[in-house]
């Protein structure tokens, strides 16, 4: 067990007793409250993907920039044009890079599976994700017209098939790196405890809490980590202020821009529901910052 | 005289894992009693602490037995009794292992008090629990006591003990030190699941999990992880023994 799984208990442990006094949250405050600490820690860990490109590749700024956000706009109108598409393609994009970012601390360049190893683990996070929660899913994508189209996602044979095969696989290859004495018992049984531990952190909090604590515990915190002692190991007169002045220029940037849109879409000068547009600004800024963050991790 | 011999269910699984309980430990601390003589003197104390551990836990699992078989209610009395000598005892194994890499006596303290701290805290949550279950109560008490137990698993897992068994010379320590942590890690986590379970308790009233249930995880756990840490420790003393 590493700090971050600690800290991961600690909120569990936190949310079990919140849970035992007040019997749940309502799903105004889940939203708020998760969309705030989705924002206060999900932009920040994708605002230095410049700087550690840079790091790793020798490209002209422009040229960045210019595929960077050329990224951005064609999932964009990807989303315009072919929704249901973009949705698919978001979340496997997601998985691949919940996976990548989950087996960065261990050296993986030498087992040929890592990359379907990334897939299947993020693949299984989401469908776990879904399967706990269908019915919870159910209700809020009929909420608005514009996200009905996403049921084919909680078609309930697909989610049980998908939920069974990928958490075999995934754990069938989590052994297989044992196998292969690229990790050892020790990690193997930390992969697992984790593992499980999302799966009940799934089973017992509704949608909008467990994907929270996931994705702010386990990936946010945990790449901002990595990010960190990546500087901290190139300066040692590197510290918390000068990372936070680091991150700061690019997350202000964003909140700027998806404040923007939300206006838009609450006086509905732009025809998409609150939930599609945060889908939207999600996903378009996944894609380059999951790619930047592949050349980081695989060009070590 | 028959008529005294109470019946017992074949579906009675608490009932049953407080027999297979009580026989377990009471084996497992003849066992770490006379393996005492197979080890170097320095494991000696060690593996004294195993036994003691096990040995007062078949004699409580012995009244537990009982209590339940005649009454049919959780024998909570009890069981706090036994943790309160035996969980101590368990954080006096990480001690008396990481000695050899130079810990003091401030640290069995500190893990002494952190793990009776968490057991009078969970006594008084439990057992002082008004009729019908009050949430407040449980959820104060329960807070105080997980305190205790994030502690003790900071401490093992990236805090001093860690620290320490990262520090000794020995292999068989270091591995032995991170076999313990996994006991609290997940053996100990086992508790908090019963203590949720009884009236009042989320998984009660959430998830309907009865109260009836307490005692099975109880003994399940407390099975796994004495018998289980004594057992580790054993391995550690054999080894290291054998050098």
């Amino acid at each position: 067990m590493n700090s971050i799984t600690f800290i991961f208990l600690v909120c569990l442990y936190a949310l079990f007793f919140i849970y035992e006094a007040i019997g749940g949250i309502k799903i105004e405050n889940q939203i708020f409250y998760c969309s705030m600490l989705i924002i206060a820690f999900g932009i920040p860990h994708g605002a230095l993907d410049h700087i550690l490109f840079f790091k790793k590749r020798n490209t002209s700024q422009v040229k960045f920039y210019s595929i960077y956000l050329g990224l951005v706009l064609f999932f964009i109108l990807l989303w315009i044009y072919y929704p249901t598409l973009s949705l698919t393609l978001f979340l496997i994009i997601s998985a691949f890079h919940f996976g990548e970012s989950q087996f960065e601390d261990i050296d993986i360049k030498k087992y040929s599976n890592s990359l379907l190893l990334y897939l299947v683990w993020g693949l299984s996070l989401l469908i776990n994700l879904i399967f706990y929660n269908v019915d919870e899913l159910n209700v809020l994508t009929t909420l608005f017209k514009d996200t009905e189209p996403f049921y084919y996602l909680y078609n309930h044979k697909f989610v049980t098939y998908g939920f069974i095969s990928f958490n075999l696989v995934a754990i069938g290859l989590l052994f297989n790196l044992l196998h292969n004495k690229i990790i050892n018992w020790n990690k193997l049984l930390s992969e697992l405890f984790l593992f499980g531990l999302i799966h009940l952190t799934f089973f017992l909090f509704p949608f909008i809490i467990g994907f929270t604590l996931y994705f702010v515990i386990l990936h946010s915190i945990r790449v901002m980590k990595y990010e960190y002692d990546f500087f901290k190991k190139e300066s040692n007169n590197f510290n918390l202020f000068v990372f936070v002045k680091l991150v700061t220029p690019y997350t202000l940037l964003s909140l700027f821009f998806s404040g923007f849109l939300f206006i838009l879409s609450s006086k509905d000068i732009i025809s998409v529901s609150i939930p599609l547009l945060s889908l939207i600004i999600i996903s378009a800024i996944t894609l380059p910052h999951a790619i930047v963050m592949h050349i980081f991790y695989h060009e070590k | 005289m028959l008529l005294d011999i109470t019946t017992m269910a074949p579906d009675d699984y608490v009932g049953f894992t407080f027999f297979i309980g009580y026989m377990a430990m009471a084996a497992a601390a003849v066992f770490f009693f006379i393996e005492r003589g197979s080890v170097d003197p320095k494991w000696k104390m060690s593996l004294l602490v195993s036994g003691l551990i096990t040995g007062i836990a078949a004699v409580h699992y012995f009244y537990m037995r009982d209590y339940y078989l005649a009454t049919g209610d959780n024998p909570t009395f009890f069981r706090y009794v036994d943790w309160t000598l035996t969980v101590p005892l368990m954080c006096v194994e990480f001690y008396l292992l990481t000695k050899v890499a130079g810990a003091r006596k401030s640290l069995l303290w500190k893990l002494i008090f952190a793990s009776t701290w968490m057991l009078v805290c969970g006594y008084i949550g439990e057992a002082f629990n008004p009729a019908g279950g009050s949430t407040s109560h449980s959820v104060t008490w329960g807070v105080l006591s997980t305190l205790g137990y994030l502690y003790i698993l900071h401490s093992v897992w990236m805090g001093e003990v860690a620290k320490l068994a990262d520090e000794s010379k020995s292999d068989v320590v270091k591995k032995g030190v991170r076999t313990l942590a996994w006991f609290v890690l997940v053996g100990w986590a086992i508790y908090p699941i019963g203590y949720m379970c009884m009236d009042g308790g989320w998984l009660n009233s959430a998830l309907g999990w009865s109260s009836q249930n307490v005692d099975l995880w109880y003994n399940i756990a407390d099975a796994i992880n004495k018998i289980g840490f004594g057992l580790v420790v054993y391995n550690i003393a054999i080894t290291e023994s054998k050098k």
